[in-house]
């Protein structure tokens, strides 16, 4: 009769059937043994520490990788537009006569806006009816 | 009484220390390729070590090759076994460590159940087992993960410290005891629902 939860658990996984070894259990061990380990499972477990360690760094570094380096496709449009905005000035001092100025002057025309240059116009499509009469063009239309 | 008691003691740590010191005779022997010094090791040990590997495993026929594959890789690298430990300690975490790797590969492969039929199981100590406590062990040990129930073998059965088990499984001694009470409470409540299931019926 087991008095505390201590003994009767013990009692309990006592009771759990278990395999007896067998016969030829000590002799399949020895012939195992007896057998010449080939170098390469020996090797492989004793460095399997550092391949799973080298696995893991390489996945990692890979991931830091992919995530820090900037997508090939897309474009910078923040530093063209930066360089354009610092441009503009420049060009703007390039064409005032700068020694009648004084310094707040200078300031002042730096930040001033300058207008932007004008777009080039977009190439219109050729009139293929710019040989028919008026009539004709109307009629068409 | 007292010197009889004292006697008794002093005779079992005698006798523990002969079977320990003959003991590392045989590590020595087996070390340089004796093949009788690994035939006696495997003797003394070999039932312990299938029966671990049957319940972490739940497998009769795989508890007994995972108990020989044990064996085959703590023979091999016997040179790695420095005496830190008791020689037990360091054999049960191979057998541990071997179980492990064939329950994840089953995972992997999806081959096994976790539970199996008897069939090749022996039934233990040569009693009677009560029905009901063998069912709620079984009940136990199938919600148990693998660790836990090689941690409760290791304790209940096998009698090792918190230390020894820590040693084993490559675990702090302080997850060690939260489980192994976690289990005890969950068998405490397995018996109570068996109990009043009995009575009810």
């Amino acid at each position: 009769m087991c008095n505390t939860n201590d003994d009767r658990l013990r009692r309990a996984l006592d009771s759990i059937p278990v395999p007896a070894p067998g016969d030829g259990f000590n002799a399949r061990i020895l012939a195992a043994l007896a057998e010449p380990q080939s170098g390469w499972p020996a090797r492989l477990t004793s460095v399997r520490p550092m391949v799973h360690a080298a696995v893991c760094a390489l996945a990692v570094t890979l991931i830091l990788l992919r995530w820090s380096a900037p997508s090939p496709n897309s474009p910078t449009p923040v530093s063209e537009t930066a360089g354009a905005q610092a441009a503009l000035p420049a060009l703007s001092l390039d064409n005032v006569d700068l020694t009648r100025l004084s310094l707040l002057d200078v300031e002042a025309l730096a930040r001033r806006p300058v207008p932007r240059p004008a777009e080039a116009p977009q190439p219109q499509e050729p009139d293929l009816h710019s040989d028919l009469s008026p009539d004709r063009k109307a009629a068409l239309a | 009484m007292v010197s009889e008691f004292a006697g008794k003691i002093a005779a079992a740590e005698s006798k523990e220390a002969t079977v320990d010191r003959r003991e590392m005779e045989q590590i020595e022997r087996a070390c340089a390729g004796d093949a009788g010094a690994v035939d006696w090791l495997v003797s003394r040990y070999r039932v312990r070590v299938v029966r671990l590997a049957a319940h972490v495993l739940g497998d009769a026929e795989e508890a007994k090759d995972a108990a020989q594959d044990a064996f085959i890789h703590a023979f091999r690298s016997l040179g790695g076994y420095r005496n830190e430990g008791r020689f037990y300690t360091w054999l049960y975490s191979i057998v541990v460590r071997v179980c492990l790797d064939r329950r994840r590969l089953a995972w992997w492969r999806r081959e096994r159940p976790l539970e199996t039929p008897d069939d090749g199981f022996a039934a233990s100590g040569g009693e009677i087992a009560d029905v009901e406590l063998l069912i709620v062990a079984k009940s136990l040990m199938a919600q148990l993960s693998p660790p836990m129930r090689a941690m409760l073998v290791l304790r209940e059965l096998e009698g090792l410290e918190y230390e020894e088990i820590a040693q084993v499984l490559r675990i702090p001694v302080g997850r060690v005891r939260w489980r192994l009470h976690a289990a005890r409470a969950q068998f405490q409540e397995l018996w109570q629902r068996a109990v009043e299931e009995t009575e009810s019926v």
